[in-house]
């Protein structure tokens, strides 16, 4: 119990830590108390007070909250298969969501109508929910979770050459916007998209912490749930849609970011040195929350003023901690 | 009042039959112990019990009333199901484990009232496994495991045990201490058992009736284990050539 405590109360403050560094640094230094100045204020006039109002505290928000809905929806896929090794961007759920996405960009460049936020996300939840279907008729036929990974990494390119297609092929004045989102960025951040993924992603949370004692005991196998009286079949709907329309979400404003969903439960569970789901699943959302505020800021900074695009940054870290998961299973099973 | 009855129930996968026009029931403090080879159809039967499976003919009735009337919480009050599996689950006490067997008496999230608690630890000292609490399940011994699984399977007070060969991979010293605490849990609790087993020489000890279930899907012979589990019918049962039984096992 105190373990935890203070594990919650060290990421809580790495959350901080992050949000600081992220407002106070890039093309222009403030200083800490500027900001607070700024903040309190709501200095809309001043040039400072515009890039510290609408172009960093939006960002610092996106990567907060569209990186722990990653983690979460990873951790639901997860309990989904019953397999830590799952998340939306390796099962291709991600690139059907960005594909979906791109063909409503380009539909509304060519039919002259505004983008709003909730199409974007309803185009991702449908291209999400495709992907996932897919991957279900899948995993029905073959009950190897590899070869239900090889699937999902081949819907993923499937999806990513139809997206780069479009890309290619989209108007002259929307492909920078389009080419930067596809690649995966939180710097097309802004509050009115914040409006629409805020809500989507904290019902998501409750939805999740709400489940977590079906959670618990359905990782002793179905069977096992159903005989428990857990209505099993529902409860995998709920889970699917759930960590669909977050995936979705994150996909719709950030475009594909990597490895955060399949890494960051892992890491929970790790840290935590339990499984039970009402730890892991705040734990799991705090650190996809550190892990993408930390990653934006390196995606900014490291090149600056060149900007890397988040999955690049989220790769270098989150592939050798699946790595390692996988190693470290092939030793527990032999 | 039989705590679970089967009437002329067919049972299968996938809509094709296995075993048709089985009857039989257990009733309270009664140990039922189901016999026979390999791919019999033994586990379908204990599914087709626990409500994993329809019955795909006939009734399957849990205290005279047609399983299907039950809600999933009402059926899982009454009956507590232990399957051969694997529980792969890493970070998870043995008390945790045990714990999510009262889920359908747990609030919303999960958390154990006084009253949960107390059971817990009646449920696990009754076993012999409390002194395990806090040991984390998946290093423990196949034993051990079987053991905790089977407090996590009483401790929601069910009338009803399904038991899928709980005992194969336990060594003779795990047998016995797991039929001691099933013979108690029968005797003292008046808890109904169906279990199945291939130890046909501890099903003479622990049983109170056989059903022998042949290779070509049919109950063959139902009753007092000591009356119908002799060398010849054994030897038919499992298609052992003539003596072979008297060989290895008399």
């Amino acid at each position: 119990m105190k373990r935890k405590t203070v594990l919650f109360i060290i990421m809580t403050a790495v959350i901080i830590l992050l949000v600081v560094i992220n407002i106070c640094t890039g093309s222009v230094s403030v200083s800490p108390s500027e900001i607070l100045h700024i903040i309190m204020s709501g200095d809309h006039d001043s040039y400072m007070g515009r890039i510290i109002l609408d172009i960093r505290l939006p960002r610092i928000v996106q990567a907060a909250f569209l990186g722990g809905g990653l983690a979460l929806s990873g951790y639901l896929l997860q309990t989904f298969f019953n397999n830590p090794i799952a998340g939306p961007y390796i099962l291709g759920i991600s690139s059907g969501a960005k594909l979906f996405v791109a063909i409503l960009m380009v539909v509304s460049v060519g039919y002259g109508f505004v983008l709003r936020s909730w199409m974007m996300v309803a185009a991702a939840f449908i291209g999400a929910l495709m992907a996932t279907s897919f991957v279900l008729l899948v995993s029905s036929r073959v009950r190897s979770m590899a070869v239900l990974i090889v699937c999902g990494v081949m819907i993923g390119y499937i999806c990513s050459a139809v997206t780069d297609f479009l890309v290619t092929f989209a108007d002259d004045n929307n492909i920078v916007n389009l080419h930067n989102w596809s690649l995966g960025t939180f710097s097309a951040a802004s509050w009115d998209d914040a409006v629409c993924y805020i809500p989507v992603v904290a019902a998501g949370f409750i939805a999740a912490f709400l489940m977590s004692k079906t959670i618990e005991v359905y990782a002793f196998g179905e069977d096992h749930a159903y005989t428990l009286g857990v209505n099993v079949k529902a409860f995998r709907l709920v889970l699917i849609l759930v960590s669909s329309l977050l995936s979705a979400t994150v996909a719709a404003f950030a475009g594909p970011v990597s490895f955060v969903g399949i890494a960051m439960p892992h890491v929970a569970r790790t840290v935590l040195r339990s499984s039970d789901p009402r730890a892991v699943i705040p734990a799991s959302f705090m650190l996809g929350m550190a892990f993408c505020l930390l990653s934006d800021m390196l995606a900014r900074s490291l090149f600056a003023p060149t900007e890397l695009s988040i999955s690049t940054v989220t790769a270098v870290f989150g592939a050798p901690i699946v790595i390692g998961m996988l190693l470290k299973r092939r030793r527990a099973d032999g | 009042m039989a705590e679970l009855g089967f009437e002329k129930t067919a049972v299968g996968y996938n809509s094709k039959v296995l075993i048709s026009d089985i009857s039989f029931e257990v009733n309270g403090g009664e140990i039922v112990a189901l016999a026979g080879p390999n791919g019999a159809g033994k586990s379908t039967i204990l599914k087709t019990a626990a409500g994993l499976l329809k019955p795909l003919g006939g009734k399957v009735l849990l205290r005279e009333k047609d399983i299907t009337e039950y809600s999933l919480a009402q059926r899982s009050k009454l009956m507590s199901v232990m399957m051969t599996q694997r529980v792969a689950t890493k970070y998870l006490s043995c008390f945790d484990v045990v714990r999510t067997g009262r889920y359908q008496y747990t609030d919303i999230l999960g958390n154990l009232s006084e009253k949960d608690r107390q059971i817990i630890q009646s449920s696990m000292e009754l076993i012999g496994v409390w002194d395990l609490k806090d040991r984390d399940f998946s290093k423990l011994s196949d034993g051990q495991k079987q053991r905790v699984l089977l407090a996590g399977a009483i401790v929601s007070e069910p009338s009803l045990l399904i038991l899928d060969e709980p005992t194969s991979f336990l060594d003779m010293g795990y047998k016995t201490e797991f039929f001691d605490v099933l013979k108690m849990l029968a005797g003292e609790k008046k808890v109904a058992v169906l279990i199945s087993m291939h130890e046909l020489e501890l099903v003479k000890k622990v049983a109170d009736k056989v059903i022998c279930i042949s290779s070509d899907n049919r109950i063959d012979r139902c009753g007092a284990p000591a009356d119908i589990l002799t060398p010849e019918y054994v030897e038919q049962l499992f298609n052992m050539k003539e003596g072979k039984y008297g060989e290895y096992y008399g």
